[in-house]
C-alpha cells in the first residue's frame, strides 16, 4: 500500500490538535497578564512575559527543521505539548509577584516553545496525512481550533484564577494531559473523543471538589 | 509567490488589533466590549470553518480573494457608518469572521503549495512571514489614527488591502503565476 493511499486524517481532527497547541496564547496573553497587573506587577514586566511567549511562536521556523529531520511528528507533538503542559502548570504555581518575573518569563517562553513545536508538528501532520482535496477544510478547522484555544484558554483561566486560585494548575494540567491521552497522528476518528475526555475529567474534579 | 502572499496586507485583518482604541468613538461600553470578545471568538470560529467549506467548493484562492474584498468593503462601510454601538458590534463581528476565514484560506493555499518535502519547515517559515502582514500595517494605521483620525485609519486599512491585492496581481504577472483554485502548488508532492 502506498503512502498516499494510507492518508486518512479527518480534517476536523485539526480543530482539537491546534486547540491544544495554541492554549498558552490565551492563558499567558489574557489571563496571566490581567492577573499580574492585579497583583501589583508593573505593565512593563507583564508585557515582557507576554513578549517572551510571543517570541517563542515567532521563532517557530527555528524549531521546524528539527521536526522534519528526526523522530516522528506524533512524538514531537506529544513532546511539545507535554513540555507546554509542564511549564504552564509551573507558571501557574509560581507566586504572582514582581520577584518572580524572571522565572515567569522563562517559563512563559518554555511553555510557548513547547506549543510552537507541537504546532509545527500539527502542520506537518496536515501536509502528510490529509488528502489534497481536504487540505482547505483542514486549514479551516485548524484556524478555528486556535481561535477557540485563545478565547477559552484566556477567559477560562482568568475565571479560574479569580474564583478558584488553588485549582487552576490542576485543571490546566488535566486539560492538556487529556488532549495528550489521544493519539495525535489522527490516523483515525479517535481524536474526536478528546472533548468528552476533558469534560469527564473536569466533571470528576468538580465532584471531588 | 506564496511568500509574497504571506507578507501583503490583503486579508490580514489588521483593524481587529486596534478595536480597543476606537471602540469609545462608537459609544461602546467596557461591558459590551467584553461581551463582544466572547461572541467575536464564536464568529471567528464560524468564519474559519465556513471558509474551509467554501475553499473545498470554489478553491482556496477564490475564497481568499472573495473574503479579502469583503473585508475591504466592510472597512469602507465602517468608516462611514453611524457612530453607534450596534453598528460597531455588527461590523466588527462580520470583520472578525471574515478575518478568520481569510486566514484559513491562506493556510489552505500555503499547505497545498508546499507539498510534502520538509513540509513542517516550509509551513512554519511561510507562516512566520505572515506576521509581517499584520505588524507593519498596524504601526501605519496607528500613526494615521493619531494624526488624522479614526475614519482615515479605517480607509487606510481598506486602501492597504487594495494595494496588497495590486501587489499580488503584479507578482503573479511577473512570476507568470495563475491564481487558480485547488491543487496549485509549487512542486509535486513527493513521499
Amino acid at each position: 500500500m502506498s503512502r498516499l493511499s494510507r492518508r486518512s486524517c479527518p480534517p476536523g481532527a485539526f480543530f482539537f490538535l491546534h486547540l491544544c497547541a495554541a492554549w498558552p496564547v490565551g492563558v499567558i496573553g489574557l489571563a496571566l497578564g490581567s492577573r499580574l497587573i492585579k497583583e501589583g506587577v508593573s505593565v512593563q514586566q507583564s508585557a515582557a512575559i507576554i513578549a517572551a511567549s510571543t517570541l517563542a511562536f515567532t521563532l517557530e521556523f527555528l524549531w521546524a527543521p528539527m521536526v522534519d529531520s528526526c523522530l516522528t511528528r506524533r512524538r514531537w507533538f506529544i513532546g511539545g505539548a507535554g513540555a507546554m503542559c509542564a511549564c504552564l502548570a509551573a507558571l501557574l504555581l509560581v507566586p504572582l509577584d514582581p520577584k518572580s518575573v524572571p522565572l515567569m518569563t522563562a517559563l512563559a517562553f518554555a511553555s510557548s516553545s513547547g506549543a510552537a513545536v507541537a504546532a509545527v508538528a500539527v502542520k506537518g501532520i496536515m501536509a502528510y496525512d490529509v488528502p489534497v482535496a481536504k487540505l482547505a477544510s483542514a486549514s479551516g478547522f485548524y484556524t478555528a481550533g486556535g481561535t477557540l484555544a485563545k478565547a477559552l484558554g484566556g477567559a477560562g483561566t482568568l475565571w479560574l484564577l479569580t474564583h478558584d486560585p488553588g485549582r487552576i494548575s490542576a485543571v490546566s494540567l488535566s486539560l492538556t494531559t487529556a488532549a495528550l491521552a489521544r493519539r495525535p497522528s489522527a490516523s483515525s476518528r479517535s481524536s474526536f473523543a478528546m472533548p468528552s475526555q476533558i469534560y469527564g475529567r473536569l466533571s470528576a474534579r468538580a465532584k471531588a471538589g | 509567490m506564496i511568500a509574497v502572499l504571506c507578507v501583503i496586507p490583503f486579508g490580514a485583518g489588521t483593524e481587529a488589533g486596534l478595536i480597543g482604541a476606537i471602540a469609545r468613538e462608537w459609544a461602546v461600553t467596557p461591558d459590551q466590549l467584553a461581551g463582544f470578545s466572547a461572541v467575536g471568538a464564536a464568529t471567528s470560529i464560524a468564519g474559519a470553518i465556513a471558509a474551509g467549506w467554501l475553499s473545498m467548493r470554489i478553491g482556496a484562492w477564490k475564497t481568499y480573494v472573495l473574503l479579502g474584498w469583503l473585508m475591504i468593503a466592510a472597512m469602507i462601510g465602517f468608516a462611514f457608518s453611524p457612530r453607534t454601538a450596534a453598528y460597531f458590534i455588527c461590523i466588527e463581528l462580520l470583520y472578525r469572521g471574515l478575518t478568520a476565514g481569510c486566514y484559513a484560506a491562506l493556510l489552505g493555499i500555503v499547505m497545498i503549495a508546499i507539498g510534502q518535502g520538509a513540509a513542517a519547515t516550509k509551513a512554519a517559515s511561510l507562516w512566520s512571514l505572515a506576521n509581517f502582514a499584520v505588524a507593519y500595517p498596524t504601526a501605519l494605521e496607528g500613526a494615521v489614527h493619531d494624526h488624522v483620525g479614526t475614519g482615515a485609519m479605517l480607509l487606510t486599512d481598506a486602501a492597504l488591502g487594495v494595494a496588497g491585492f495590486g501587489a499580488l496581481l503584479i507578482a503573479a504577472r511577473l512570476l507568470a503565476f495563475r491564481l487558480s483554485s485547488p491543487g496549485t502548488r509549487a512542486s509535486p508532492r513527493t513521499v
